[in-house]
Parts: structure tokens; sequence; C-alpha cells
């Protein structure tokens, strides 16, 4: 216990992992609430420049980014009614509302401490989970692991936007992609077409912010000129009396906020919406009415999508399996880092899910303070012309590719994913399931044929071993209960 | 008399149709390629999840393109719709710059591009887009190579 608290407060006592934790969080908060610029952008490209870094160093600043990010999308979609990110779009139904009656500044102020206390509890529900989950999953075997890398690419259901067979599309050629290279059991090329190049694979993080960073800036550039309204801000600091007047409700939505952030194909936009849905239901006599500017919904919005990263952190760390499009990006940084996140991570590498914890808690309190400083500096940065912007988004994308192996090959290969991703968007395609499927399909592949071969491929055995052991028959019910759930909501 | 029943029919965006029957396409070559791997031999063989990724690709992208036959094309241009000439300039200047990177090194090419998308995206005039053109630079500069020790693209055209 002591030496978990040891880790957990590494990050508070070395001045620098501090700072980068700081400076993660100032960063996301800004790119989170600039229009355009993602979360998943913004990790996409770190994770290019701190491979080379010590772990605890690139853990540091990517958490900070991560819980910044989804704080700092609640800003526009309050100022401007433009949601930096998809979890703040119910933000901004009573969020600008309140601006236009000239409360910005106090919405902003109360959103920052209700976004504060959903984290924290989002924090401390992973404390106590990880740990009983993860000792759980010790006992899977790899047809598990193969059920659970299904389970996980069931996300793409939540990711498909308004089509299931474009995203399982995207899906497959994700999987397709990761495919490419040697195969890691028996050294034989696949889809190399005897191109040395490609014997090592994709490089997946190019792919990444080709995707995510490229793709994301041509779309872009079909809106350049809109131009965002100036705000009147004054009276960030909410009184405590209002503080303690929500606070019931928002214990309430913090709690939904984790339950639907910790499920796969769950994350911060379904947290809110549901909190806020369940905020109209038992608000009997709201300040004003629910969409034009309520403070119950902007509370209920903001306090579960926080809680929900808490949340979508216990699968990702102890079953290896991503909550959403960050979540599993930040999978393929820990990859990177040599990091297997999974039930062995709590046994073999405990330092790091405690360092993580004591990250998130400090990048959490970071929030707190930096979201209720420096509101004129945060008006002036994200009024920054997309003309100046999206140029500087390729140079810094084009800086991080290359870093990763220093080879021109992958600004090539950013670049094309970029164009690729930008046809996919504009068509109605997602690019997150393609992430899903390169960082997902190698898992697959290997757990499968893992089991497969403790069966002699024997089909018939290799089918009954899903219904004879309980966990896998459990594993086997979810993946048909997620898919059965997922074919229903699309037809209603 | 029968009442007109109200189209619900989404429209088709220029080009989609085509995008589609690329796509089907790709998946074609790529199940090909997947088979090609190690055919049926057996349930562990390398080729096995490959051929199940290329099988979902081909019936998901046979479905939008099915989908996609059944709808109207709207009342606009693939040009102006997906490539309207900013993009295309934008588009292009980032290719010269990627491809010219490697012999004009990292800030001499960053350095055209930017103020080159500047000016053309800010539309501020040259004096605004080159002093924003080198001060970012700079920052970048200072950032990663002094600070975060990352390597850049050097140049190799004099060499």
């Amino acid at each position: 216990m002591s030496q978990a608290f040891e880790y957990f407060s590494m990050g508070w006592v070395d001045p620098y992992l501090f700072f980068l934790t700081a400076l993660g969080t100032f960063a996301g908060i800004y790119v989170g609430a600039i229009p355009g610029l993602s979360v998943t952008m913004a990790v996409s490209i770190l994770i290019s420049f701190t491979f080379a870094w010590d772990v605890n160093e690139a853990l540091a600043l990517m958490a900070g980014v991560f819980m910044g990010g989804v704080y700092g999308g609640s800003r526009t979609a309050i100022l401007l009614n433009i949601p930096g990110a998809p979890s703040a779009v119910v933000t901004a139904l009573d969020g600008y509302p309140l601006a236009k009656r000239g409360e910005a500044g106090s919405a902003i102020g109360l959103s920052t401490v209700m976004s504060f206390i959903g984290g924290l509890i989002g924090i401390i529900t992973l404390m106590i989970a990880a740990p009983i989950i993860s000792e759980f999953t010790l006992m899977f075997a790899p047809r598990d692991y193969f059920l659970l890398a299904i389970l996980g690419l069931l996300l793409v259901g939540a990711l498909s936007g308004e089509s299931l067979a474009k995203g399982i599309f995207c899906a497959a050629l994700g999987v397709t992609l990761g495919m490419i290279g040697l195969d890691p059991l028996t050294a034989e090329e696949r889809f190399t077409f005897g191109n040395l190049e490609l014997t090592g694979g994709v490089p997946y993080i190019a792919a990444m912010i080709g995707f995510f960073g490229i793709a994301e800036v041509f779309v872009q550039l079909h809106h350049l000129d809109i131009k965002p309204i100036r705000q009147n801000l004054e009276k960030i600091l909410p009184s405590w009396k209002l503080v303690k007047k929500y606070l019931p409700l928002s214990l309430q939505t913090s709690g939904i906020g984790v339950i639907v952030g910790a499920l796969p194909g769950t994350g911060g936009d379904i947290a809110s919406l549901l909190a806020y849905d369940h905020a109209k239901r038992i608000t009997k006599d709201p300040s004003v009415p629910f969409g034009e500017g309520a403070y119950e919904g902007l509370i209920a919005a903001e306090t579960a999508n926080n809680a929900a990263v808490g949340g979508a952190y216990i699968p990702m760390l102890t079953l290896g399996m991503p909550g959403d499009a960050v979540t599993a990006v930040m999978i393929g940084a820990l990859f990177i880092h040599g990091i297997q996140p999974g039930p062995l991570m709590l046994t073999e590498t405990p330092h790091l899910f405690w360092f993580t914890v004591g990250n998130l808690t400090l990048a959490n309190l970071c929030i707190l303070i930096f979201g209720l400083t420096g509101i004129k500096l945060f008006s002036k940065i994200v009024q920054c012309p997309k003309g100046i912007l999206l140029p500087i988004i390729v140079v810094l994308s084009v800086v991080g590719t290359y870093a990763i192996q220093n080879s021109v090959v992958d600004i090539y290969w950013m670049f094309g994913c970029g164009v690729l991703g930008y046809f996919l968007k504009m068509y109605g395609y997602q690019v997150a399931p393609i992430i899903l499927g390169i960082i997902l399909g190698p898992m697959i592949d290997v757990s499968y044929r893992r089991a497969a071969l403790s069966v002699q491929n024997d089909i018939g055995l290799f089918f009954w071993e899903f219904l004879s052991n309980p966990i896998s028959l459990i594993l086997t019910a979810s993946v048909f209960l997620i898919l059965l759930n997922q074919f229903r909501n699309r037809k209603t | 008399m029968t009442s007109q029943p109200k189209s619900t029919k989404r429209t088709q965006i220029p080009g989609e149709l085509v995008f589609a029957c690329l796509l089907l396409s790709l998946s074609l070559l790529i199940a090909f390629y997947a088979l090609s791997i190690s055919g049926f031999s057996s349930m562990s063989s390398p080729g096995s999840i490959p051929m199940l990724a290329a099988l979902f690709m081909l019936v998901s992208s046979l479905i939008t393109v099915i989908k996609t036959t059944g709808t109207t094309t709207k009342n606009s241009t693939f040009i102006t719709r997906l490539t309207p000439p900013i993009l295309l300039f934008f588009a292009s200047i980032s290719l010269t710059y990627i491809l010219v990177i490697d012999q004009l090194g990292f800030l001499i090419s960053s350095g055209l591009f930017l103020f080159a998308s500047i000016l053309a995206l800010y539309r501020q005039g040259p004096s605004i887009a080159m002093l924003v053109s080198i001060n970012t630079l700079a920052i970048i500069y200072i950032i990663f190579r002094l600070i975060f020790k990352v390597i850049l693209p050097e140049a190799n055209l004099w060499e």
C-alpha cells in the first residue's frame, strides 16, 4: 500500500513530472477548445514526439492532454456554441444560452468546478475497480483475449456514424493494415508485395496522424470563413452556495459518467447525453427550462463527461480494451513505450498504474486551476484564425511523423492516410474504426491463432471452449448482447 | 386520388458511388492477396484473419455500393463540393512540401510552405504572412529541436 502511494505521488513530488502534467493539461484545454482540433489528434501527434522519452514523462504529458482536452471542449461549446469535442455537444445545449444571457463567466466557472468533481469521482473509481478487475482477468486464456479484442472492435458500432456498413469497412481496413508485415508467429510475409519497407508493417503513428490530423485539416478548409463571436467574461469563480446547491446532482451524474465511460463503445459523449436526460427527469423545478440555459443541464453534461475519463481508463488499463477513439490512441502510445496494457499490467508494472492514477489526479487539479484563471488569454487563443492554424498543424504533423524513425517514407504514409481519411470523412466514413482495427487487429490475430493451436485446429472443440468455460461464456454472451443492442439501436 | 409519398431518400454526394466502387475494388484486391497468403490450409494459418477481414471489407463495401446506387445525386459537382480550389491549392503545396523536405531541409521547406499557405488562407498580405511564418518556425525550432532534441529533416540537395 505504501509502495502504491509512493508511485502515486511520483508525479506530484518530482518538479519536472509535475511541470509536464501541468503543461499537458494546459495544452489539452486549448487544443480541446479550438474547434477542429481534437484530443485524439493532439495525443496522436504527441506520441511521435514523446516516444523516445522516459515512459513516466511521456505518460505525464499525455494524461494531462487527455484530461485537459475533454474539459476544454466545453469552453467553446459555452462561448461559441461550437463543441470542441463530441463529449461537449450536450454542454452547448444549456451552456450557450447561458452565454447569450451574459452569464458565460459564471457558466464556465461552475462547469469547471463540476468537471473537477466528476473527474475526481472517475479517478477514485479507477483506483478501486482496476485492481479487482485485473486480478480476475489473470485467469484469461488466449480465446478470452480474442473475445476481448472482438468486444473492443464492437466499439465500431458507436463510432460508425450514420452507416454501420461503412464503420465495419473501416474497422476491417484497419485490421488489414495492422496485418501488413511479418507474421509474429511464423514470420511469413503478409501484404508486403515483396517490398522490404513493408516488412516492418505500417507505421501506425504516422497513419494515426494522417487520419486524425491531416484529414481534419483538409476538412477544416471548408470552414475557413467562420468567425468567432466575442463574449463578455466576468465573475468566473462560482459561489460556495451555488456549488453546494448542485452538488447532489453532480454526484449522481458522475456515477453515470463513470459507468458509461467504462463500457466499451461508449464514451464522454454518450455519458453526457444520458446524464443530461437523467437531470431532466429528476429536476422538478429547474432554474430555467432545459435547453434555455438551465444550470442543471450544464452541470449534468460536464460532470459526466469528465467522470467518463476515469471510467474509460478502467477497461484500457485492466483489459487492454479501448473505451473510445482517444483511449484507442492512448493504447497505441503505451505499446510504443513497450507497455502492454491488460491484466498483467497491474502485477508486472504496478508502478505505471499508480503513477498514471496519480497523474490523472494531478491533471484534474490543474483543470480546476487553469479553468478558473487565464480566461482572457483563453478567449484570445481560441480566436486564432484557421488560415494560420491549419498550416501550423501540417508542419507539426510532419515534425512528429519524422521524429518516429527519422524516415521521410513515414511522412509519405502520413500524407497518403490524410488524403484517404479526407475522402472517407467527406463520404460519411469515420476514421476512428480504422485506428481501432490497426490496434486491435494484431491482438485478434495472435490470440485467435493461439486459441486454435491450443485445440489442434479442431473447429468443433474451438467453439465448444467458448461455451464450456465460464469466463469465455460470459464474454461470448457479452459479444452477442452488444451486437444485438447495436442492431436494435440502429433500427430505432 | 393517391397522395404522393414524401421522399425520405438521402441524397448522394458527388462522386460517392465512384468512391464506393473504388473501395469495393480495393476489397476484392485485398481478398485476392489475403487468399494467397496461406489459403485455407488450417484454422491457425497466417492468412486466416486477413481473409476474414477482407471478407468483412467485401460485404460491407458491397452493401454501401448497393445503398448508394439507390440515392439521387446532389445538385453540385465533385470539384465544387469535395475539391474546391483552396483545398486543391493547399493539398498541392502540402504535397510539394513533403516531397522537397528531404532536399531543401526542414527550415527552408517549412518556411516556404508556411509563407505560401498562410498567404493563401489568411489573406492579409505577404508581410503578415512572412512575419507569422518566421515567428512560427522559430518557435517550432526552439521547442522541438533545441528543447525536445527532436531530429528534423536535413537538406541533402547540396551534398
